[in-house]
């Protein structure tokens, strides 16, 4: 369980104004659940996540998850972003094992863990590669086992496939499904492409334009396992889509009227 | 591009360096060149060999050698906590920024008489000398280093929960290691150099003192053999950080952009 209660975030622009992105956001998500949020882009998704990853304070507000070490404290969450972050001096399996590493586990035992679960992404054979020698797919997959190696409860994914072309993302997506069907995790995953947070969630949050709060949530009753194959031509994916991208696209052209 | 044949360029530079030489020795065969200026490459390494059978090559390069490397390890060892430092404190960074640029650009080998004056005529001078050259190179390139550290990777291992230790080892020494080993090859040219000129300066011993006195009485060869002494010295140093670089960074791709 993950609850966020009435986030805000204000920040200072280069000209000295203050800035409000975030404005009273509340957000429950239990445990097991999948939620995805979307919004118009520089809504402040990006702030939200770090805010909950615990790497920026909010200004107002508090998130709670039951963990030792509430506000501010790391090693509860797995995180990933849009960027690479992969450490390019070790392999794939030391890699992998970083979390556990932290934790104190000795390194034999780390790279024994991490290389079950680089079989299991289809790593096995590039145990001992380093990340310039992998594809951005296979990239992208060491950066899911070595957020899930150390086990954390909560994962936060802010984009993490936008950097991928159309067929390695939806291989990635199928693959983040079936390792949190496996795993039962709680997943927060961000990201602007609709058809990705209704395929992936069982829950879609739309966030309005700045400051951003939690527009409008709808519930994604579409039969598990779902491939997005099959998935994105269903009559119910559609209305849904339809559903979610006007209200969207309501936030977008209030932005775009009010910039200009 | 196709890569050139490695018999072809080793075969070419052999060529380049023995014409070289052959035309040295040529020259003064022939009387164009004023052996007393020039010397011969044959009677320069008669002398090597000299100074090699009476041993004399041996005390002054570990003369030389002493400097230099106590130079380097304070410079370095210096250098680099100086930019954690300065990195780690922002208010000093903006404080210190200029003073540090203009003891930079400040040429150092002018001071090289005043470091003797301070320190005298024996290793201290030069050790301080070489340590003054190193310490900017490993500064600047420690600092530049921390600032290329990419901030994610490291909130990426700090959301796994790893404290500022862990930080440090796991993610920041090893993101620098580049920066740093590049400041330390150059740094190690740098320290001899600087134990160098500080013997040309004033000095009783070592490879620089043996140039300049060398060079005061006319013993051209006695220049020259010093020098190749110099040379081997340099080359044995640079083979053995090459070395140590290869080892530290074998995991990073091999771009080459020019070839």
């Amino acid at each position: 369980m993950i609850r966020l209660e009435g986030i805000g975030q204000t920040f200072l622009a280069a000209d000295g104004s203050q800035v409000q992105a975030l404005a009273g956001i509340d957000l429950a998500v239990s445990e097991g659940e999948f939620v995805s949020l979307v919004g118009p882009s520089g809504c402040g998704k990006t702030t939200l996540v770090e805010i909950i990853a615990g790497l920026q304070k909010p200004s107002a507000g508090r998130v709670t998850h039951g963990h030792a070490g509430q506000n501010g404290a790391f090693g509860w969450a797995g995180y990933m972003s849009q960027a690479d972050t992969l450490l390019p001096w070790r392999d794939v399996l030391d890699n992998a094992g970083i979390g556990l590493e932290i934790r104190g586990v000795a390194r034999a035992e780390c790279r024994r863990r991490a290389a079950e679960l680089a079989a299991r992404v289809g790593l096995a054979g590039f145990e001992n590669r380093y990340p310039h020698e992998l594809s951005g797919g296979m990239r992208k997959r060491l950066g899911l086992i070595r957020m899930l190696a150390y086990e954390p409860e909560v994962l936060l994914l802010d984009e993490p496939f936008a950097a991928l072309d159309a067929q390695t993302r939806e291989v990635l997506q199928n693959d983040l499904v079936d390792l949190w069907r496996d795993f039962r995790r709680t997943v927060i995953f961000v990201t602007h492409d609709l058809m990705e947070a209704i395929t992936l969630a069982d829950r879609v949050c739309l966030l309005s334009r700045r400051p951003a709060a939690i527009k409008r949530e709808y519930r994604v009753e579409l039969p598990r396992p779902r491939t997005s194959l099959e998935v994105q031509f269903s009559q119910k994916f559609q209305a849904l889509h339809q559903a979610i991208r006007r209200d969207l696209m309501a936030e977008v052209d209030w932005q775009k009227a009010h910039q200009a | 591009m196709k890569p050139p044949a490695r018999a072809a360029v080793i075969l070419t530079r052999l060529g380049l360096v023995l014409g070289f030489f052959g035309l040295w020795e040529a020259g003064a065969a022939l009387g164009w060149l004023d052996a007393l200026f020039f010397g011969r490459p044959s009677a320069v390494l008669a002398d090597f060999w000299g100074l090699v059978i009476s041993g004399q090559v041996f005390i002054h390069a570990w003369v030389t050698l002493e400097e230099a490397l106590a130079g380097f390890l304070l410079g370095a060892v210096l250098g680099v906590l100086m930019a954690f430092a300065l990195a780690a404190s922002p208010f000093w960074e903006k404080v210190l920024d200029p003073i540090i640029m203009l003891a930079y650009s400040i040429p150092r080998i002018a001071l090289a008489p005043l470091f003797v004056l301070w320190f005298g005529l024996g290793v201290a001078s030069k050790v301080v000398f070489s340590f003054m050259l190193v310490l900017f190179l490993v500064f600047f390139n420690t600092f530049a280093g921390l600032k290329e550290v990419d901030r994610r990777m490291v909130d990426a291992v700090r959301v796994m929960g790893a404290s500022r230790r862990q930080l440090l080892v796991k993610v920041i020494l090893p993101a620098i290691t580049p920066w740093v080993l590049a400041g330390l090859k150059s740094g190690v040219a740098m320290s001899l150099l600087g134990a160098i000129v500080g013997e040309y300066v004033g000095g009783n011993a070592g490879l620089g003192w043996m140039i300049n006195s060398a060079a005061g009485l006319f013993q051209t060869n006695r220049v020259f053999a010093a020098l190749v002494a110099l040379g081997l010295m340099v080359v044995g140093l640079n083979q053995l950080v090459g070395r140590l670089e290869r080892r530290a960074l074998k995991w990073r791709p091999n771009n080459n952009l020019l070839s």
